[in-house]
């Protein structure tokens, strides 16, 4: 399978943050949900991907080609691939969503002016609306629509389900869903919003302090780990069977007793059978992983 | 850069309606009342390109509006270049519409005589001051243009206003210097207005003026481009 989007060794430098030696893949076929606190490195690295930075060091190439230094032409002609969608709806806010429509049938070769009036009423959007009259749910439902229209095969979405309500943002998960029933397509979609990349990632990738925590399947996450609460006896326990190798047990303590992050909970449950182990969500695991302490 | 003109183009298109209507009343009243129908041309000229691309640039910044431009199929150049012609067309568009602006104060004076004395306006009127007033305001648009474009392209209207009007404070004291020295009454000066006043020199002038004006908008260009070539965002 390759990949649409590669970042290897990625670094970028401002005073006060570091973003250093990132490595993330987008392969054909797959969402890759990117995860991480607030200021943890994520629209750093997808600036770095859409060439709105200079890394300072590392490589990135889209659909196999490096774009880090290449030529300002061929990169335009990469983004032809490429849909973007940001958290606010950042199109001129006098332009209305015809007028939109019409802007982006200048930039895009492969634009479709009936998918996009497709999608414009699918999303119920007022052709006649301005951009600045559209609530926060429209407005992505219209970065969405333009973003999709020119039939890309890399999405990058940075936050753009953040701030909808429930109903928007299952719309706006259907949309991409459909969008992923064709082969060779892919997804980066940085979130908050870890439930949403439970129903549609495929890997989940985790930044934090602009280093890459870790990068596995969700499936991983989701169906093989869990996390075991513990009472202090059954702690020392876990610790002194050596089922964990030194430095990858992670646990947070609290007042009702100790959450153990199990990387395999069937194989944990055959060895601790007494405690209680449940499935990991991807923010405990997260949570685990980031905040808990390492042993 | 055909697709960022027509960003520019599409997005002031709005603005130039309101602007083209606000501008023309303002215009035409000063022209009338002043009975100078080369204030209304003028006016016209600066005032369409000048409103019309601070608009256009401060809405560059609004909702990340320049930052998801650069992930569209743009190259950093095509967004340059386009700016500057979106600029320039604003510009031919203030003349022209300062042209027509004209031709409504002479249209006035001929309904209203009591006002405005079509007379008293033919009295002054020639193509030489039109022609010169015309390359005149044109030329000074764009080489406000060429000051101001750079420092948008690099610094972004939020940042580059704080800086725009220190730049123009430094031509206070080249006239407060050209006062003191009795520049206006110097014998070069008088020998240049005079050869400006002839039909020869007027024609020189404006060819003079717009090779230059050109040349200045074009460098410009290129140093925008550079400026632009590693801003981040």
């Amino acid at each position: 399978m390759s990949d649409l989007l590669r970042i290897q060794n990625l670094e970028k430098h401002y005073d006060g943050f570091d973003l250093e030696d990132v490595n993330l893949s987008v392969p054909a076929g797959s969402v890759v949900g990117f995860i991480g606190s607030n200021g943890a490195g994520k629209t750093t690295t997808i600036k770095a991907v859409l060439g709105l930075i200079e890394p300072d060091a590392g490589t990135v190439s889209l659909f196999g080609e490096e774009t880090v230094g290449a030529p300002q032409k061929r990169l335009a002609e990469l983004k032809q691939r490429i849909g973007v969608v940001f958290d606010t709806c950042s199109f001129p806010e006098e332009l209305t969503v015809k007028t939109v429509g019409k802007l982006m049938a200048q930039c895009y070769e492969n634009w479709n002016p009936g998918s996009f009036r497709s999608f414009a009423r699918t999303f119920q959007l007022p052709e006649d609306k301005a951009v600045k009259d559209l609530s926060r749910g429209m407005g992505m439902k219209l970065s969405l629509a333009c973003a999709l229209a020119h039939d890309p095969d890399l999405l990058i979405l940075d936050e753009a389900t953040a701030g909808l309500d429930p109903m928007a943002r299952e719309e706006a998960l259907d949309t991409l869903r459909m969008f992923m029933n064709e082969d060779g397509r892919g997804i980066l979609m940085s979130s908050h919003i870890t439930s949403d990349l439970e129903k549609i990632a495929d890997y989940i990738v985790c930044i934090d302090e602009g280093n890459i925590v870790f990068s596995v399947e969700k499936d991983a996450i989701t169906d093989v780990a869990g996390v075991a609460q513990c009472r202090a006896a059954e702690f020392d326990a876990i610790v002194d069977s050596g089922f964990f190798t030194r430095g990858t047990l992670h646990f947070e303590r609290s007042a009702y007793g100790t959450a153990v992050l199990v990387p395999d909970r069937q194989a944990f449950a055959a060895r601790f059978p007494q405690v209680a182990i449940e499935r990991s969500e991807i923010d405990t695991y997260m949570s685990l992983m980031l905040k808990g302490e390492t042993r | 850069m055909k697709t960022m003109l027509m960003f520019d183009l599409l997005t002031g298109k709005k603005y130039l309606l309101s602007q083209l209507v606000t501008g023309m009343i303002v215009a035409v009243l000063i022209g009338t009342f002043m009975g100078n129908v080369y204030t209304a041309l003028v006016l016209l000229t600066v005032l369409i390109p000048f409103t019309l691309v601070f608009t256009i640039i401060s809405l560059d910044e609004r909702n990340n509006w320049q930052s998801l431009r650069l992930t569209l199929p743009l190259s950093r150049t095509d967004i340059v270049l386009g700016r500057y012609a979106s600029a320039l067309l604003f510009t031919i568009c203030g003349l022209v519409l300062g042209f027509v602006a004209v031709g409504i104060v002479f249209a006035l004076s001929l309904v209203l005589p009591e006002v405005v004395s079509f007379e008293d306006m033919m009295g002054d009127f020639g193509w030489q001051p039109l022609v010169l007033v015309s390359v005149g305001g044109l030329g000074m648009m764009l080489i406000m243009l060429s000051i101001i474009l750079p420092m948008t392209t690099r610094f972004g209207m939020t940042k580059a206003v704080r800086y725009v009007p220190l730049l123009f404070l430094l031509f206070i004291p080249l006239g407060y210097v050209a006062d003191l020295t009795g520049f206006a009454s110097q014998q070069f000066v008088l020998d240049f207005v005079n050869w400006v006043k002839s039909p020869e020199g007027s024609l020189q002038l404006t060819a003079l003026v717009a090779v230059a004006t050109c040349a200045i908008y074009a460098v410009s260009g290129a140093i925008s481009l550079k400026l632009y070539e590693h801003r981040e965002f």
